[in-house]
């Protein structure tokens, strides 16, 4: 797993290939490239702001959400519509 | 504008409508930090449970999201009764209504794996974080690889605390 870190999705595909391909299937079938993409995404997940958000009740997450996406339709409509548009 | 989950809730509870929430607000409530655009509810299929859906979105005029305009749809019971999953766009936002899921099943198959969340002032029922996990890996959509690690991520985060 730790050769990965850093790779793309595609490094990932190529390389069960290649394990497989040496002769590793057991390995190759116990670690799915889907496996090994959700894994490279997972070490960019920012944990500080999951463990902060983990402080909170779902209601209160959600209560968060919603203000989040006030502000966004906030934002949007601060902007006067472009030509292409309107 | 409020949420979706403000605008349908109450209609949900209002009309004792039997259905989860699953998808981006399910996620949402376990902590996600992702954001979404439409609202998706696994709904019970039963001869009941459709009027009491059809009673409670009547009002919000929905329609087949991405279908031209002036098709002959009607949401009504025949129409739900003949469907099972439901792409809609209505006056309060976009919603998914599904009959079925793959990785979950029905309503009735899906219910062991939910709990009971106070949302928005209304008492809803969310999938858990384990089967939403299972649900996102069973659709296998590449789109859905970030969000399944951020929701594994959630689950070991809150495994320590």
């Amino acid at each position: 797993m730790e050769l990965l870190m850093g790779k793309s999705p595609g490094d990932c595909i190529k390389y069960r290939a290649e394990i497989s391909m040496s002769g590793e299937q057991q390995r190759a079938k116990e670690i799915s490239s889907i496996d090994l993409i959700i894994q490279l995404y997972k070490k960019d997940v920012d944990r500080t702001l999951l463990r902060e958000n983990l402080k909170l009740t779902p209601a209160q997450r959600v209560e968060k959400f919603g203000e989040f996406l006030r502000q966004q339709a906030a934002l949007r409509g601060a902007f006067p519509k472009s030509a292409e548009e309107s | 504008m409020s949420s979706l989950l403000e605008a349908f809730l109450p209609l949900f509870d209002k009309h004792k409508v039997d259905c989860i929430l699953i998808g981006g607000w399910a996620a949402t409530a376990h902590g996600s930090l992702r954001s979404t655009v439409d609202i998706d509810f696994v709904y019970s299929r039963s001869a009941e449970n459709i009027d009491r859906l059809v009673s409670a979105l009547q009002s919000s005029h929905p329609y087949l999201r991405g279908a031209p305009p002036g098709l002959p749809f009607q949401f009504d019971e025949p129409t739900l009764c003949l469907g099972l999953n439901f792409t809609l766009t209505t006056h309060l936002g976009d919603i998914d209504l599904l009959g079925e899921v793959l990785g979950g099943g029905n309503y009735e198959q899906l219910l062991p794996y939910s709990e009971q969340f106070q949302l928005a002032g209304y008492p809803c029922q969310c999938v858990t974080l384990d089967k939403l996990i299972e649900l996102k890996r069973a659709a296998g959509r590449p789109k859905d690889f970030e969000a399944i690690a951020e929701l594994e991520a959630l689950r070991e985060e809150r495994e320590r605390r």
